[in-house]
């Protein structure tokens, strides 16, 4: 019959487990010597504990939200900046340390991984490119796998014992050649995904045409989605004088994206998904006549094989003539066709 | 609200390809030049990745060169051939137009590749000795063979071979991507690239 554990017995695992795991760590961490990727990494830790009571408070007073990670910068104070640095050099420097020559093994395939390099790559591009302002992301992940090819060449083209550049035999250079080559390549299929993310971001129409359905009938919800885009560019350029829509068609930015905005809370209102969008393109300047388009909200290009189903973008030709017809009249009144799917 | 789209099939087809005709060119490499079969699949794989790359920096510096101008054109005309659900009328015209244009770019890469690789690899001068004397004129164009097997072998020209493995691999490429298009359904295919990633 098992004997059924009771609670001090479970506490007293626990417990001694902790206790093992303990003395496991500090075996680890507590270097046998001096001169080992141990004391690297409490030299990181101590530069930044320092870098945490440096105070750069002539920063601090003139804008608190400066002294945050995410603006680390020339503009905090040199101190400071220096022993931050100081940290990653010695933290990227102890990783490189505790992985020179470790070997991991795929398991099924086999094929050896090295980390080292990859790791360290990561760690000093992070600093680099100062990956934490998610602006820096792009290059930095571009740069990544450069960095870590010329992390697993130099050494190799560098003699630490003899102290200058050797050239490598034969066989190791060209081993090396194919090394820049491929993780080049690797660079340049991260470049391709943020090309495409840019595509994507920058060309929604295109997608959603070629994904969405042009011949499905238009249902009553998007019709009055496209009603909704009409009323609130009427409402926005009515006012204006001809010219003007002309102008602000052609040139302002501004005119698009307050549209932009009234139509999401009109769609709010509504209560329909903001996540439309409208687009302006102008058709023909005079009479002047410009074509809506009323884009649905993207989510992905979706497996049309699997049945899945897109709104497509809806087109509506408008027209902006003047007020009664009136040459003198200044005013002008925008009249609509409904709504199509094909782009003509 | 973003969306991503992940061009996992772009690259996953493009590795796959890479892998194919690696092997092939070797086999074309080995059997022309009698190099070691090692020897001639580091040639093919320098070879092959370095077109493959200087390929990608020509297509990224061309997106770069085009954004002032009529980038527009061109990136719908890639959306459309890239991603379309078969429904690009043009798009086929474009990719055969486009696979003679690398084919030729990517020979032109290999030729001066080689002639670099060898002398990266130090094989150079072993060619530059032997036409001391008598020298052609494109030295770089001929080599002879092994020299276990004697001076009357016919002479190889790498250049020509560097000829005959592209075309065989671009062949063999053509042959891949019509089974995958048989595999995936037309609406499917390995030109329509993407998963959505939600």
């Amino acid at each position: 019959m098992p004997k059924i554990p009771t609670t001090a017995d479970m506490v007293n695992q626990v417990a001694s487990a902790a206790n093992t795991s303990r003395k496991h760590f500090w075996q680890t961490v507590r270097p046998d010597q001096s001169f080992s990727w141990q004391t690297l990494l409490f030299l990181c830790l101590f530069s930044w504990l320092m870098a945490l009571l440096t105070s750069d408070s002539s920063v601090m007073q003139t804008d608190p939200s400066l002294n945050t990670w995410g603006q680390l910068s020339l503009r905090t104070s040199p101190a400071k900046y220096a022993l931050f640095t100081m940290g990653w050099i010695f933290l990227s420097l102890a990783v490189a340390w505790l992985l020179h020559g470790s070997k991991m093994k795929v398991p099924l395939f086999d094929i050896v991984l090295r980390p080292a390099a990859w790791v360290t790559a990561a760690i000093v591009c992070a600093f680099l490119f100062q990956v934490w302002q998610l602006n820096n992301l792009r290059p930095a992940l571009i740069a990544w796998p450069i960095v870590s090819a010329l992390f697993y060449i130099f050494p190799r083209c560098y003699s630490l014992r003899k102290g200058y550049y050797v050239l490598p035999k034969v066989s190791e250079r060209q081993h090396l050649l194919i090394v820049a080559l491929a993780s080049l390549l690797v660079s340049c299929w991260l470049q391709f995904y943020f090309v495409v993310q840019d595509w994507v971001e920058g060309y929604r129409p295109t997608f959603v045409d070629l994904v969405g359905g042009t011949n499905t009938a238009i249902t009553p919800a998007e019709v009055q989605v496209a009603n909704l885009a009409e009323s609130v560019v009427a409402s926005q350029l009515e006012p204006l004088p001809i010219p003007e829509i002309r102008r602000g068609l052609q040139t302002n930015p501004i005119l698009i994206d307050e549209m932009n905005d009234q139509f999401d809370q009109a769609l709010t209102r509504a209560g329909n998904s903001p996540d439309w969008a409208l687009q302006i393109e102008q058709i023909n300047p005079s009479p002047l006549s410009f074509r809506l388009n009323v884009l649905p909200p993207f989510t992905g290009v979706p497996d049309t094989a699997n049945g899945d189903r897109t709104q497509s973008t809806l087109y509506r030709t408008c027209q902006v003539t003047p007020l009664d017809n009136v040459s003198g009249s200044q005013l002008a009144q925008v009249t609509c066709s409904d709504a199509t799917r094909s782009p003509q | 609200m973003a969306a991503y789209l992940l061009p996992f099939k772009v690259i996953s087809v493009q590795a796959l390809l890479l892998m194919f005709v690696i092997a092939i060119e070797a086999v074309v490499l080995r059997r022309r030049l009698r190099y070691s079969p090692r020897k001639s699949v580091e040639f093919a794989m320098t070879l092959n990745l370095l077109s493959l790359v200087v390929g990608w920096l020509v297509f990224f510096t061309g997106l770069a060169l085009l954004r002032g101008g009529s980038a527009g054109q061109v990136e719908r005309l890639l959306i459309r051939i890239l991603f379309s659900t078969g429904r690009a009328p043009n798009a086929f015209t474009w990719v055969v137009l486009a696979g003679f244009g690398t084919f030729v770019v990517t020979v032109l890469i290999e030729i001066v590749g080689f002639v670099q690789l060898q002398i990266f690899r130090e094989e150079r001068e072993q060619v530059d000795e032997r036409y001391k004397q008598r020298r052609p004129r494109f030295a770089m164009a001929y080599q002879r063979g092994k020299d276990d097997r004697g001076d009357n072998e016919p002479e190889t020209k790498p250049l020509t071979t560097i000829l005959i493995a592209n075309a065989a691999s671009y062949s063999l490429m053509l042959v891949v991507l019509f089974a995958l298009q048989l595999i995936y359904p037309l609406e499917n295919g390995p030109l329509r690239i993407i998963a959505p990633f939600q």
